[in-house]
């Protein structure tokens, strides 16, 4: 370890630029810690849409959605009312890929009374196998049937914010709930869901029968949409074009038409959500990474400076015996070190922000390693670069050049 | 042990005359002697002897350090030569500023690739009679106490030649026979000292003396007695 001294001793010299060394820390450590958050943000923003669609779009589920044109994520939900059940049922028993499905209206902004109570719910008519496809958690009770559904029958599953503004802590199954005053009787209450991507509050709903929806609320033959649920993951796109064809035959839309309504398959979704993070996958990190390049940049001066001040020094070592290579190696070594304790310094700063702004805006906490450690290394490589290429250069002048 | 024939170094400028600083010097010098060298300030001293120490390179004549040929030798061998046989002194002392005594006469010893070069720094200081003044920075000693911090630094390593240019320029007349008394000692020792002085009574410590003007050698004395010495 004969080269330690001569590192130390670089060490010895380099540090007593202190202030230099300092800007030269926290530039790239700002660049670094920037990237790390922003770069972490955008993963876990992702993460959270993902896990939010993921509980309403599962891998094999294929959703047919009333109303042609562009699904954007922040489109108001509305539909032409062409998208009947009929076609539903029809598009469920000709394949028989499709193992459940449900066909949904959503009738919103309903006012709903129970024991004295009253709050506006969105009321929303499923079929019976909702329960399966939506995965339904039953808190209490049951959800309705199929004999319930083809009955028409008044009875409600409802969710925990309705719960809770209409019956607080008394026991709901079994009372009556009125909506337009006419009464449906609680037959079941489902765990909480959050909010869909919509932003629409899913714990606000009643869960009503959808003939009961059809017939007795809204009186109508059509649904938004349906979501099918098939058995083959691989034959999926086939699946969506096959109901794309059948869907099309009963609305008989010509070939050079567009269709009346839309397929969304988990493929389309992800799309969907690569659009609506590209400003943290993308612009954001563009933010960052022009931090990142002004650090660079101010390192590559300070080290060019720094090398320039040294180029005595150099001379002096090269003087006293130093070789080419003993100085290169020293100058290298203080460029990286410099360099990487700033990255490190960089990432650090990064995560423990992130865990707080993670915090403020409920994301969840993960660092998008393999982002921030690309950007550490590039640092690190534009630092060393910085400082041992003009010390190459002066290393290979003879002694008395740089001590003149 | 040191031997040149026809060095010449010349600086051209752009758009100005180019000026020889070192024209035609031949001299050899024998291990163990003690050669001053002196001449008028600009006459070239400073030029030759960084040319002696393996500094800077000349652009024609031969120089044989220890009988081998110096332009034929690689830069690694030249800097381990300067590093393990050649001592320099700078008229300048370049010494590192912001580190302390003791590490800037390490610093040869830093590049020695020898193991122990404990205590060497420390007796080297001693030596000089700069024993108390170690943990001091440049900036915090006289500039006859940095020359002798840099002639410490020069003899660190053992070396068996000794290039000192003006060691003694800065320094009172006190410190500046002290300092003459160190080389005398090294000189007894059997080290090769070659001195830069403009001081005859430091001259007359060397048993050769060269008398450079305008590059060119004028005078080699053996018996430098016969130059008189200044008051
Ligand atoms: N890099 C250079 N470029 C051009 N001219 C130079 C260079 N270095 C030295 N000279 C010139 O060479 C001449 C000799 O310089 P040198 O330093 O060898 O003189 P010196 O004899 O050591 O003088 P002094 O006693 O003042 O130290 C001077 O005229 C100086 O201007
Ligand atoms: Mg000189």
């Amino acid at each position: 370890m004969l080269k330690l001294r001569m590192i130390q001793s670089g060490f010895r010299t380099a540090w007593t630029h202190k202030v230099r060394a300092i800007f030269m820390i926290l530039s790239v450590m700002i660049g670094i810690a920037a990237m790390t958050i922003v770069l972490s943000l955008g993963k876990g923003t992702e993460q959270k849409i993902l896990s939010q669609v993921q509980k309403f779009f599962s891998a094999r589920t294929i959703m047919l959605v009333s109303g042609g044109g562009r699904m954007e994520p922040n489109r108001p939900v509305s539909f032409a009312g062409n998208l009947k059940l009929h076609d539903v049922e029809e598009v469920a028993q000709q394949l028989a890929d499709i193992t459940e499905w449900d066909a949904i209206l959503p009738v919103p902004g309903k006012e709903a009374q129970a024991s004295g109570n009253s709050t506006p719910v969105d009321i929303v008519g499923h079929t019976p196998s909702a329960e399966v496809v939506h995965n339904f958690v039953m808190v209490q009770g049951r959800f309705f049937s199929e004999t319930e559904n083809r009955a028409l029958a008044r009875v409600a599953v409802i969710t925990p914010h309705v719960r809770e503004r209409l019956f607080g802590a008394t026991d709901p199954i079994g009372q009556m709930i009125r909506i337009d005053n006419v009464p449906f009787q609680i037959i079941g209450l489902i765990g909480p869901r959050g909010m869909d991507p919509h932003g629409t509050d899913k714990d606000n709903e009643v869960l009503i029968p959808l003939n009961t929806v059809l017939r007795r609320v809204a009186n109508v033959d059509y649904v938004m949409l349906a979501k099918f649920q098939t058995s083959n993951e691989q034959r999926l796109n086939e699946t969506a074009e096959r109901i794309r064809s059948i869907v099309r035959e009963r609305h008989s839309i010509h070939q050079n038409e567009e269709d009346d309504f839309m397929i969304i398959t988990p493929v389309r979704v992800n799309e969907l959500i690569g659009n609506a993070t590209r400003i943290f996958n993308l612009y954001l990190p563009l933010v960052a990474f022009v931090s990142l390049l002004v650090g660079a940049i101010v390192v590559v001066n300070l080290m060019l400076i720094s090398v320039s001040e040294r180029v005595k020094e150099i001379g002096l070592r090269k003087a006293v015996g130093a070789t080419s290579r003993d100085i290169a190696l020293q100058l290298l070594i203080e460029a990286s070190s410099i360099t990487i304790v700033s990255g490190l310094a960089g990432i650090v700063v990064g995560v423990l922000l992130l865990t707080q702004i993670v915090k403020l805006m409920s994301l969840p906490f993960t660092v998008s390693w393999s982002a921030v450690i690309l950007c550490f290394i590039i640092s690190a490589l534009v630092g060393i670069a910085a400082g041992y290429v003009p010390a190459r250069k002066a290393a290979g002048l003879t002694p008395v050049e740089s001590l003149r | 042990m040191i031997s040149v024939s026809d060095l010449c170094k010349t600086y051209k400028k752009a758009n100005a005359t180019p000026i020889t600083v070192v024209n035609n010097v031949s001299l050899s010098i024998e291990r163990g002697e003690f050669t001053a060298i002196v001449g008028p300030s600009g006459s070239g001293k400073s030029t030759l002897m960084n040319i002696l120490g393996l500094l800077d390179v000349s652009d024609s004549g031969s120089y044989l350090f220890e009988g081998r040929e110096v332009s034929k030798m690689s830069v690694d061998e030249l800097a381990e030569i300067r590093n393990k046989k050649i001592g320099f002194v700078f008229q300048q002392f370049h010494l590192l500023p912001k580190i302390s005594a003791k590490e800037n006469v390490e610093l040869p010893l830093i590049y020695s690739r020898r193991n122990d070069i404990s205590g060497l720094a420390e007796k080297a200081l001693s030596q000089v009679g700069l024993g108390d003044r170690m943990n001091h920075t440049s900036a915090e000693l006289s500039g006859g106490q940095q020359q002798r911090v840099a002639v410490a630094r020069a003899l660190v390593n053992d070396p068996d030649v000794i290039l000192a240019d003006e060691p003694t320029g800065n320094l009172d007349s006190a410190s500046g026979t002290e300092i003459m008394d160190v080389f005398k000692q090294l000189h007894s020792n059997g080290k090769t000292i070659i001195l830069i002085t403009h001081d005859m009574n430091n001259a007359s410590y060397a048993q050769k003396i060269l008398k450079i003007v305008d590059g060119t050698i004028t005078e080699q004395n053996a018996k430098p007695q016969t130059l008189n010495p200044e008051p």
